[in-house]
This record gives C-alpha cells, sequence and structure tokens, in this order.
C-alpha cells in the first residue's frame, strides 16, 4: 500500500472527524478565489469601459491637473502634422431621477464629427446619428444604449429626469445605440449629447474633458504624440490612452486590499481550526504513532506521512471551494463595482465573472498552503510520541505538560508587552513591536484566562461543572485554542472599529471646526461620496440663496485635485476666511499674522500638515500648483488643519482664484449664515420651496451634517462588519469542533460521571459551561487585546502614515456587542457537542480504551 | 423476609441484528437479597459484565425484566433512571476511572454532587471516607496519575461508597493490582457488606476473590451454569479492618 493510498484511507476513516476543517479550507478557497475573480471582473470591465470610449484613437490631450480644458485647444490638435483625426469628450455625471444613488455617465460629444473617433451602432428605423441634425436642432435630446433603455422600459421620445450640477433636468430620447462598441463605455449606463448641450447640463462653460486623437495611417504614434505635446500649452498633457487606464485600476485595487484582508482573516482563522483539530487527531492516534515509532520509523518519515493526509484532505477541501469561489465572485462583483462608482465617480462597466485558470489556481494554492501550515505543528508533536509514554498514559499520568520556556513566556511577554506599549509613543516602529507584542501575550494569556474563568463558574454550576472546565484548562487542550480563536478575531474587530472611531470623530471635530453656519447647502443628498466626487451645483445658486430672506451672508466651497503632484485643492469664497461665525480656522504656531486675509484677498495660500510634511514646505515658501491655465504659485500663509479632500494633503486658495485658474464655476457646497434670531427651520424650509424644484440639493443644519460626515467614515469602515461576520461563523465552527473533540477525548470520563448517576442534562450543562467559560474568557481577552492594540496604532502608526494626529477614541458600543455576540457564537457552538455528550452510550464509554 | 434488593427475571440481551445477531444472556433469573455479597464469574464474553450493565441501568434488556429494589428499570425514564443510580449504586472498576484533572478529593466529592450535596458537607463526608479507606491526608490534594494502583483503587471505593448505595456493583476491582493490594481492596468491600449491610455484586475471574462472597454464580454463554455457596473467608489483612475501628 503506497503513501497515497494509506493516506487516503486515514482521511476516509476520520471524514466525521475533519469535516469542519475541510470546511474552513474550502472557505478560505472560496473567498481567495471569489476575491480574485470578482477583481479580474473589475479590472476587465474597466478596461472594457475605457476602450469603448476610445474607440479608434491612440492618444489622449488632457489637463495634466485633471480639470477642463478650453475648446480652442482642439484647432491646434488637428493642426498637427499626423493627426488624422481628433474629437473632444466632455465625461461627467448626473444622478437619476430613480432613486438616490443611481448615477449616470454623461458623455458629451461632436455629434456632426464623433463617428471618425467612436464606434457607433444606431438602430434601425431611429432618429439616431444617421440623422445628427435631427438630434441637434432640440437641445434636450440624448441617446442611450438600448440595453439601458430595456432594463428601463425607455422608448424614443420618452423623458428622462435628471439631476445635474445646473439643477433638474428633463431629456428626451430620441435616439437608440445598439449594443457593443461604444454602447459598453461606463456598463452601459450613460447619455450621450451634444457636446454644447453636456457642457450645459454639467455647467462646463466651453471646457472638455479631453481630445482623443487617432493618428493618421502610417503615421508614426511615438513622433505624433511628441509633436502634440509641443503644439499644446504647458499643462496639457498628451498620453497614450493604455496609461490612462491606471487611474480606474489604482480604485479597483484600493478595495480588492481590503477585500483581500477579509480573505487573509479567514485564512488565518482557518489554519487554527485546522491546527486544533489535526492535534486532536494525532492525540488519538498516539497509540498507533508511538507503535510506529517503536517499529523504527523515523519522526521524519511519520511526519511526512501525516502531512501527506493533510494534503489529502486539504485537497478535498479545495475541491468543494472551487465552485465556491465562482459563486461568491457573482455575489460580491456588483457591491463592489457599485463602491469603485460611488469612490471614483465612474460607473464602471458590468463586469462579467470568468472562472479563470490563474485565479483559481492561486485560490487552490492557498487552501493547500493553509492545510499544511495548520498541519506542521501537530505532526511534529505527534512525531515526539514515545512508546514509553503511553504506558504512563494509561496508567493516568499525563506526561504532555507545557513546556518550561512557555510557562516562564506566559508571564514575561505580557510583562514586556506592557512595556513596550507604555514607551511606545512618538514612534512607528515601536508602536509596532508593541503591537505585536501584545497579540503575542494575548494569545499566551487565553489558557491562564480560561482557567480563571472557570473558577467561579465552577462554583456556580456545581462539581461537574469543575470537571469539565478543569479538564479543558490542561495542556494540550481544544478548548483553549478554540477560546485562541475566538480571542484573535475579536480583539481584530475591536482593533479596527476603535481605530475607526478614532478616525469618525477626527474627522467629524476637524470638518465641523472649519465648516460653520447655520445651514449648508450641497447636491449630496444620500451620496456617500465625499471631496471632488460629491456632486455639484452651479456658482449661481449661491446668488439665489442669498436672496431667500433672512439669509445674510452666503459662502461657498469647492474641492479638487490637483495631479502633478497630487495634491487637494479646497477652494473657499473669501467671506468664510474673514468672518469667524463662518469658518473656525485653526491654524498652527508660526502662521503669517494676517495670514486668512491674504488668503481671503487671493494672495497667498493655507495647507495641511500632511501636505507641508509630503512637500517639505514652511511658511513663507511659494506652493506650486498646477492648473489647466498654467502654474498657480502663491505663498503659504499658515499650517491647518486637515481639510480630507486628498490623502496626499491639500491646499486652501481663495475661490477666486481657483474659478480662474481651473475654469470651474461649480461649487461642492454652499455655507450660509442667518440673520440673528431667524428660525433655522423657517429658512430651510424657504430654501428647499424655492430652489428645490430646480436643484437636486440637501439642506441641512450643521447637526445633520455632522452626522452625514460620521456616517461617511463609518460607510469607510463598513468592512469590519464584513470581517466580524466571519469571525463569528469561524468562532462558531471552531467552538463546536474543539468541544466535539473535548468531549470524544473524555468518553470514558462522560461515562463515569454517568455512572455515577449523573443525568444526560447535567451532562450538556457541564458541556455548555465549558463553552461559556471559552466565550468570556476569548472575549475578555479580546477586548483588552484589541483595546491594547488600537493605543499604538492610533496614537504613532496612523499619523506616520496619513500625517494626521489622532486621538484615542474606543467604540464601547462595538467592544459590548462583540463580546456579546462572541459569548454567544461560543455557546451556541456548544450546543451539538452538549446534545452529543448527553447521548452517549454509557456501558460502551465506560469500555472505551 | 425483605424483598430482595436485586431481581432479575427471564433476562435476555442480545446484540446485533440478522445475521450478526449474538447473544449476550440467553434469559437468566437472578436474586440477591439485601446485604448479601455475590460473586459472578466466568470465561470472557460470558455475559457476566453485561448483567452488571443491566443492572446499574446503563443498558435495558431484550427480553425480561431488572429491578432494582422492587422497581422496574424499564419503567423509568433516562433521567430518573440517572438518579435512582446516584441515590443507590456504587460502581468500581477495573480501571479506577478516576477523573485524572481532578483531585484525590475532588474525585470523591465530585460524586456527591449527583445527589445534591456539595459544599462543606460533602468536603467533610469526602474525607472522611478517604481516611476510612486508608488515603493519607498528605494525598488528598494529589491528582491520581501520583498515586498508585491500589491507591487509586481505594479512592475510587471511597467514591463509590461516600452516597452510601444500598447496592455496590464492581467489575474487576482487582484486575489490575497484585496479590496484596487486592486483598486490601477485597477486605474493604467485605467490610462494607459486612457493616452497613450493603448489598455487592461484583464480578472477577479470581476464585480467591470471589471467594469474598456468599455466593458465586458461574456463568457460561450467557447463561448461570452453576451457583456456589462457600464459607466466608478469615480476614486476611494485617491491618484491622477500618469499618471495625472504634
Amino acid at each position: 500500500m503506497n503513501r497515497l493510498s494509506l493516506a487516503w484511507v486515514h482521511v476516509r476513516s476520520e471524514l466525521g472527524q475533519l469535516v469542519a476543517a475541510v470546511g474552513v479550507i474550502a472557505l478560505g478557497v472560496g473567498l481567495t478565489g471569489g476575491i480574485l475573480l470578482a477583481n479580474e471582473a473589475l479590472l476587465r470591465g474597466a478596461r472594457a469601459s475605457a476602450a469603448a470610449l476610445a474607440g479608434r484613437a491612440q492618444l489622449q490631450v488632457h489637463t495634466a491637473s485633471g480639470g477642463l480644458l478650453d475648446e480652442g485647444v482642439l484647432e491646434r490638435v488637428r493642426a498637427v502634422r499626423g493627426v488624422g483625426a481628433a474629437a473632444p469628450l466632455l465625461l461627467g455625471t448626473v444622478n437619476a431621477g430613480r432613486g438616490d444613488t443611481e448615477r449616470l455617465g454623461v458623455v458629451g460629444v461632436d455629434l456632426l464629427d464623433d463617428a471618425t473617433i467612436r464606434v457607433y451602432r444606431s438602430s434601425r428605423g431611429t432618429a439616431s446619428l444617421d440623422d445628427p441634425l435631427l438630434v441637434l436642432s432640440q437641445p434636450d435630446s440624448v441617446l442611450v444604449p438600448a440595453a439601458f433603455a430595456r432594463d428601463r422600459g425607455i422608448a424614443l421620445g420618452d423623458v428622462l429626469r435628471v439631476d445635474a450640477p445646473s439643477g433638474r433636468r428633463a431629456l428626451t430620447v430620441r435616439g437608440l445605440l445598439e449594443d457593443g462598441d461604444v454602447s459598453d463605455a461606463f456598463g452601459g449606463a450613460f447619455l450621450v449629447l451634444d457636446l454644447f448641450a453636456a457642457q450645459q447640463l454639467l455647467a462646463a462653460g466651453t471646457g472638455v474633458s479631453q481630445i482623443d486623437v487617432a493618428v493618421a495611417p502610417g503615421a508614426d504614434e511615438a513622433q505624433v504624440a511628441r509633436e502634440l505635446r509641443a503644439a499644446v500649452p504647458p499643462f496639457v498633457a498628451v498620453e497614450s490612452l493604455r496609461a490612462s487606464e491606471g487611474a480606474l485600476e489604482k480604485t479597483v485595487a484600493g478595495l480588492s486590499v481590503m477585500l483581500t484582508a477579509i480573505a487573509a482573516i479567514g485564512l488565518a482563522l482557518g489554519i487554527l481550526i485546522t491546527s486544533n483539530r489535526l492535534s486532536t487527531l494525532y492525540q488519538q492516534r498516539s497509540s498507533e504513532i508511538g507503535i510506529l515509532r517503536g517499529m523504527g520509523y523515523t519522526p521524519g518519515r511519520v511526519m511526512a506521512d501525516l502531512l501527506v493526509e493533510v494534503a489529502t484532505f486539504s485537497s478535498l477541501g479545495v475541491l468543494l471551494g472551487l465552485p465556491l469561489a465562482e459563486l461568491l465572485a457573482r455575489v460580491m462583483v456588483r457591491p463592489v463595482a457599485e463602491m469603485v462608482a460611488l469612490s471614483s465617480s465612474q460607473v464602471i462597466a458590468r463586469p462579467v465573472v470568468v472562472a479563470r485558470a490563474l485565479p483559481l489556481a492561486v485560490a487552490a494554492g492557498a487552501g493547500l498552503a493553509v492545510g499544511l501550515v495548520a498541519g506542521l505543528w501537530p505532526a511534529y508533536r505527534a512525531t515526539r510520541i514515545q512508546v514509553a509514554q503511553l504506558g504512563a498514559a494509561r496508567r493516568g499520568r499525563d506526561p504532555r505538560r507545557d513546556p518550561p520556556w512557555l510557562r516562564h513566556a506566559r508571564w514575561i511577554v505580557p510583562a514586556v508587552a506592557v512595556a513596550a506599549l507604555l514607551t511606545s509613543g512618538g514612534s512607528s516602529a515601536r508602536a509596532t513591536v508593541a503591537m505585536v507584542l501584545v497579540f503575542v501575550a494575548g494569545a499566551l494569556l487565553v489558557r491562564p484566562m480560561v482557567h480563571v474563568v472557570g473558577l467561579p463558574l465552577g462554583r456556580i454550576f456545581g462539581p461537574i461543572a469543575v470537571a469539565g472546565l478543569r479538564d479543558q484548562s490542561r495542556a494540550p487542550s481544544r478548548p483553549v485554542g478554540a477560546a485562541r480563536l475566538l480571542m484573535v478575531g475579536i480583539a481584530l474587530v475591536v482593533w479596527i472599529a476603535t481605530t475607526g472611531a478614532s478616525f469618525e470623530r477626527f474627522v467629524v471635530e476637524t470638518n465641523m471646526s472649519t465648516r460653520r453656519g447655520d445651514l449648508i447647502v450641497d447636491g449630496a443628498v444620500d451620496m456617500p461620496a465625499t471631496g471632488e466626487n460629491e456632486p455639484r451645483l452651479a456658482e449661481e445658486v449661491l446668488a439665489e440663496l442669498a436672496a431667500i430672506p433672512g439669509v445674510v451672508h452666503v459662502g461657498a466651497e469647492t474641492y479638487a485635485t490637483s495631479r502633478d503632484p497630487e495634491v487637494g485643492v479646497v477652494a473657499v469664497d473669501a467671506i468664510r476666511l474673514r468672518i469667524p461665525e463662518f469658518a473656525g480656522w485653526r491654524l498652527a504656531p508660526g502662521a503669517l499674522p494676517d495670514a486668512l486675509e491674504r488668503v481671503a484677498r487671493g494672495g497667498a495660500v493655507l495647507a495641511d500638515g500632511n501636505f507641508a510634511e509630503r512637500n517639505h514646505v514652511r511658511v513663507g515658501d511659494d506652493v506650486r500648483l498646477t492648473s489647466p491655465t498654467g502654474t498657480v504659485v502663491l505663498p503659504l500663509a499658515g499650517i491647518t488643519s486637515p481639510t480630507f479632500v486628498s490623502p496626499a494633503g491639500d491646499v486652501v486658495v481663495a475661490r477666486d482664484v481657483y474659478r480662474d485658474a481651473w475654469r470651474d464655476r461649480t461649487v461642492n457646497r454652499a455655507f450660509v449664515l442667518l440673520a440673528p434670531g431667524v428660525a433655522v427651520e423657517t429658512v430651510q424650509q424657504a430654501i428647499v420651496e424655492t430652489l428645490g424644484a430646480r436643484y437636486r440639493m440637501r439642506v441641512t443644519d450643521m447637526a445633520s451634517h455632522a452626522r452625514w460626515i460620521a456616517d461617511s467614515v463609518r460607510r469607510g469602515f463598513a468592512f469590519s462588519d464584513a470581517m466580524a461576520l466571519v469571525t463569528l461563523v469561524v468562532v462558531l465552527i471552531g467552538t463546536s469542533d474543539a468541544l466535539a473533540a473535548n468531549t470524544s477525548e473524555r468518553v470514558r470520563e462522560i461515562g463515569t460521571l454517568r455512572a455515577m448517576g449523573y443525568t444526560p442534562r447535567a451532562v450538556a450543562t457541564m458541556v455548555l459551561v465549558q463553552a461559556l467559560a471559552i466565550g468570556i474568557a476569548g472575549t475578555l481577552l479580546a477586548a483588552t487585546v484589541g483595546l491594547a492594540m488600537s493605543v499604538p496604532f492610533v496614537t504613532s502608526i496612523l499619523p506616520a502614515v496619513v500625517g494626521w494626529q489622532l486621538a484615542l477614541y474606543p467604540s464601547w458600543r462595538v467592544v459590548a456587542v462583540a463580546a456579546v455576540l462572541g459569548i454567544l457564537a461560543s455557546v451556541v457552538g456548544g450546543l451539538l457537542p452538549a446534545r452529543h455528550a448527553a447521548r452517549l452510550q454509557i456501558a460502551a464509554n465506560l469500555r472505551y480504551e | 423476609m425483605a424483598p430482595p434488593v436485586i431481581e432479575l427475571v427471564g433476562v435476555a440481551k442480545d446484540y446485533g441484528s440478522g445475521a450478526s445477531r449474538r447473544s449476550a444472556l440467553a434469559g437468566i433469573d437472578i436474586t440477591i437479597a439485601e446485604g448479601e455479597f455475590v460473586s459472578i464469574m466466568g470465561p470472557s464474553g460470558c455475559g457476566k459484565t453485561t448483567v452488571l450493565n443491566l443492572v446499574a441501568g446503563f443498558d435495558a434488556p431484550t427480553r425480561g425484566e431488572v429491578k432494582v429494589l422492587g422497581r422496574n428499570l424499564a419503567d423509568m425514564r433516562e433521567a430518573e433512571r440517572s438518579r435512582h443510580r446516584a441515590r443507590h449504586v456504587g460502581f468500581v472498576v477495573q480501571s479506577f476511572d478516576l477523573l485524572p484533572r481532578l483531585t484525590v478529593e475532588e474525585n470523591v466529592t465530585l460524586r456527591l454532587g449527583s445527589i445534591g450535596v456539595s459544599g462543606r458537607v460533602a468536603i467533610d463526608r469526602s474525607r472522611r471516607l478517604l481516611r476510612e479507606v486508608g488515603i493519607d491526608e498528605t494525598l488528598w490534594r494529589r491528582h491520581p496519575g501520583e498515586l498508585s494502583g491500589g491507591q487509586q483503587q481505594r479512592v475510587a471505593v471511597a467514591r463509590a461508597l461516600v452516597a452510601e448505595p444500598t447496592i455496590v456493583l464492581a467489575d474487576e476491582p482487582t484486575g489490575n493490582l497484585d496479590s496484596t493490594t487486592s486483598a486490601v481492596v477485597l477486605d474493604l468491600l467485605r467490610a462494607l457488606n459486612v457493616q452497613r449491610g450493603t448489598s455487592v455484586v461484583m464480578v472477577t475471574h479470581d476464585h480467591f476473590a470471589a471467594g469474598y462472597g456468599h455466593r458465586t454464580l458461574e456463568m457460561v454463554d450467557g447463561r448461570i451454569v452453576l451457583e456456589i455457596g462457600l464459607p466466608r473467608h478469615a480476614v486476611r489483612s494485617s491491618a484491622p479492618l477500618p469499618f471495625l475501628r472504634t
């Protein structure tokens, strides 16, 4: 019988006991494979969208700063030798009339000329690009993809109501674009308008987002690109279309990191469960293994055979997990695509999941790796078994105690961890070391904690509970492993939640310090997007707001991102820099004495600490901003608190300066200050009644706005809910598995207890009390470890990464909920083993060897 | 005349089904009176342990009745049988079956937990029994793994007796012990029977041990083939019996 056959014999006979291990490996493979497949689908969709829009174009002309390009650049582009065709394109988004979160792409093109670049397929018998003059003559005309129209039951001639920066608009469908080519852009969820109409809709003036260039047949693309760069203004970029795909791919990659973290946690917890299970199995087979060793099998040979068994049942998990991967990918891909759309302001193409070999192979490899890593330590311990020890075990002596180094480490490591925590301030390296030490200390303290928690539980539930609790705090112990699993999972949840709560508090407090007034008006409604991706309003709305009775001042803000180098731009009306009731700008010591007034007059800028540190600028130094019209150079007047537009740092500039340089007349939000004694609700109502019909706007008081900011931050940490769910499921499985193993190890003891006269219910209670001890010990340690890890992370590591100094703000609600759910999951996990223990046959178990 | 404490009437026990059906007991009748010490002997597989299992209520007969203290065990539900066993039956087995993670004292008090006795009362009773079976105070906080086989079996006897059962069932109690230690344990069982009137049913391979009983039942292939009333042995241990101490 060869090794593989022998391994299969063992696995088949122990399959019932390996179910949990096979299950978690399958889950890990499913999650990993699902995430990889979903990522691929999203990236494929993003590329397809970009390619569909690019059509025949090889080069793209756009502003280096990411703003709008003046239409006049088009003539210069067309005049360059080697340019076969050049077509302007204006891109934007509007909100559809149905629901608050549906965003539609807007594509503004020169309908007379765009077919030279993009491929349009129009349906037969429709008013389409075959007759663009018909569309041009009616400025509310819009063309929509046929699939889009079918999904929404839209027919030719129907009216679409959208909310755009210029207000609420009604557009008439005058053409349908058949599937394929340009209709694949934005997942088919977009509107095509004539360029002029799109510029009016998006309040873009005479700007365009880009000019797509098709190189003439026979011309050299690189040469044409060089000549274009020479022809256009210096702040206009010319790049190959392949390069521009990178931005969306970065957004997708960012989200996939978060999902990958969840999969990694699932795999890590899978290792713990599988390792626990294998330790039990090998202990049950200790006689067999000891006999093999007695016959002369070397430890290496025994370990290799055990690892072949591990690989065998891991393969079963992989086989189950691969179809699960495709299923999970299909479930995950749509919500992730929506998150990409919201955070990047781009509607991604309909992602189609394709089961490809490479991602599935990676997932399969991960599953096998989980099994093998989990099996290494139990297999190693199993090879240490000697035949002589078996006799001692039968006489009731348990030789397997923790080695002395482990017993000492159990007290030394926590002491060192505490010392590291106390000295971790100000250094991210020391903080990292402190976090690791705290984590390890928590893992080491699980066994003593299980023992300590068992003491009062034993008093409450009586001698039979003492018997169970005393057994599970021995070494090695499957229940202690389950408690460790619980500790690790819940500690991570608490850590992330505390980080999120600290972050949320910091963002809310900082934002609200610079946002003062009585009312805030913006187009965000319930959109979770923040920063420059928030929907905008045309600046004409400011004058209309000022005309509302009771309104004394109106001051607006616009957020943008300037690229090369990347920096966030916060454009602020002068009045918001001059009137303290409108903004409490906190300036760091060393600011120029009249800093705010200088910025208000357009003669200086403020910057947040993050920008100043990354770009090595101090008060008085010049700050250079790249805009569509050229470089804006202004001195730095002061360092202010963060404004959260760009992770690379922000610069605050007067909106007059921004409007001229970026040629952007839209605003993200307007702050309204009322006359003394005027009721906020009255003016709020008046604004809604006067302007609400024409603009999709949100009018909120400051408290509601603060809550909205908090919700936005919380959504960013929403993945921790998914992580908590995965953790609780794994804890439930792990506890059930551990107690089932513990029960099977103690069948003789349980038989003895029943022989003594303990009822089945008493035996079940014993097992449930063990589960309760696991839950309480695990969650108590988890809360402590999670909070302790948060201290250095929030106060030392995060500031080094994001440049913001946060204060620790524990989320006690999350800690309490996680603790309760952790204990509950543990007790629920103990139900089946308790039932099994209660039903064990007394006579057979008393004979069990 | 006092009613019998144990009655097996026409008891048969089969295991398995169809072609693999095996008969462990082929319809036996046993009556054990109050205060009687009965030994059951026979080769391996003859059904003697099955008799103990049925009397303890661990298992149910295929046919016939098992009555303990006048009550038919089949008329009781599982929990009731457990409580009945807790109150009236003590059990001693060859492998001692002490819980390794509990101390000697805790192993004995654990038995009292099944009849709802705990706390100081349980500790006091346990310690008294441990002294009576000859387990010194210095051993009370040790774990079973630190004791010799004889000491472990004495603790097991103390555990079986601490709830003052009416019946003690002993399954090869001296199987793992040397002759000297065996004699000590058997003397304990004998003293229990003599002093307290506890009925003892002991399964054994050892003819010498069997001689401690008032009667010996020989079983072969699930049947009682011989019943011997042996004269009582003289006391063998050199030390006074603990139960005889005043």
